[in-house]
């Protein structure tokens, strides 16, 4: 609580010193990003059977120059991402109204919802996309190697889609924590897309790569709601 | 008029409580009554005049709703009073750097 009951002080130091630690209480009042971390942790994790036990399907097409380009991928999980996801994003909308309510300071959350939204439909519908026509891509990329396209899939995949609107959760909140967290989330994301899936080809090749993604974000989304119990519900 | 620094505060805003709601309400879409009043240690009866002034000059809206039967007051910074509070505080830092050139 600040006190502006006291005597008065016009010392213009003092007025700009107040307003900053105003700011700073209110920013810490609003932060909730441990939820959205917790939140995609388990979309991740629950996408692991969706990704197993799906029908795998196989789209295979020629090359201009020659040869042949395939990509493989899960049916079930292609549908999975998009409505996890999407879920993902109401389930952080009605927590962040529901505490806004509880403690009468209300976050800016709908560009996050917004651009994640944006993000997963971008992303899914390049996936479908790049899954279905695997040699137009190529050619129409100039992409002969499997390196390029490999990069693509790096970016433009679920996780990063998760971890773009991350950032921007950030910059809302004004906080370091949650930036530290996103950069080394997007890091782990991008470096372990495809892990061990050319060096093992059993059915469960994918694991680690999902488990080292949920990982990150259930451990940082514990570590973001003890720093932030740690500062209190709210400063007021 | 001269371009003193001390020209550019507006009397409505410089109040320092009437600078702490702005300032409050600047960060959040927007904020309960109860929400302010805590955070500036102000009676309930204070913080309403001040208010009251605000919404007069148009730097916030006020709006009064239920929640079940509990009777709640959201206060939302206007964009004028956004501006209000960028001048403000772009005036408050001007007057700084003159005190502190004059030091030095």
């Amino acid at each position: 609580m600040v006190n502006l009951t006291g005597p008065s002080s016009d010392d213009p130091q003092q007025l700009l010193s107040t307003t900053r630690d105003l700011t700073r209480r209110v920013r810490i009042a609003q932060r909730g990003a441990w939820f959205p971390l917790l939140v995609f942790a388990a979309v991740t994790f629950a996408a692991i059977p969706f990704n197993r036990y799906g029908r795998h399907a196989m789209h295979c097409g020629s090359l201009h120059g020659g040869g042949k380009v395939c990509v493989a991928y899960s049916s079930l999980a292609l549908w999975y991402w998009p409505l996890g996801l999407l879920a993902g994003y109401a389930a952080i909308s009605w927590f962040y109204i529901r505490r806004s309510h509880q403690r009468g300071v209300g976050t800016r959350v709908l560009p996050y919802v917004a651009v994640g939204t944006v993000l997963v439909v971008a992303i899914m519908a390049w996936a479908v996309w790049a899954d279905t026509h695997p040699a137009f891509l190529a050619g129409a990329l100039r992409l002969p190697t499997d390196q390029p396209i490999d990069a693509l899939n790096r970016l433009a995949n679920p996780a990063t889609a998760i971890g773009f609107a991350l950032l921007l959760l950030a910059w809302i909140e004004r906080s370091w924590q949650l930036l530290a967290l996103t950069v080394a989330y997007l890091f782990v994301a991008v470096a372990t897309v495809g892990l061990g899936s050319f060096a093992d080809p059993t059915p469960w090749a994918f694991l680690p790569h999902f488990l080292v993604d949920a990982g990150v974000l259930a451990v940082g989304g514990v570590l973001l709601a003890v720093a932030q119990r740690a500062q209190g519900p709210s400063s007021a | 008029m001269s371009d003193h620094p001390v020209n550019g505060l507006d009397d409505v805003v410089h109040q320092r409580v009437r600078l702490g709601i702005l300032a409050v309400t600047q960060e959040a879409r927007r904020v309960e009554f109860g929400f302010l009043r805590d955070t500036l240690g102000l009676t309930a009866g204070n913080l309403s005049q001040h208010l009251t002034v605000l919404e007069n000059a148009g730097l916030v809206t006020i709006e009064k709703g239920y929640e079940g039967r509990r009777g709640r007051t959201w206060i939302q910074l206007t964009r004028t009073g956004r501006q209000a509070l960028n001048d403000e505080i772009a005036a408050l830092k001007a007057l700084i750097h003159q005190l502190e050139q004059r030091r030095a």
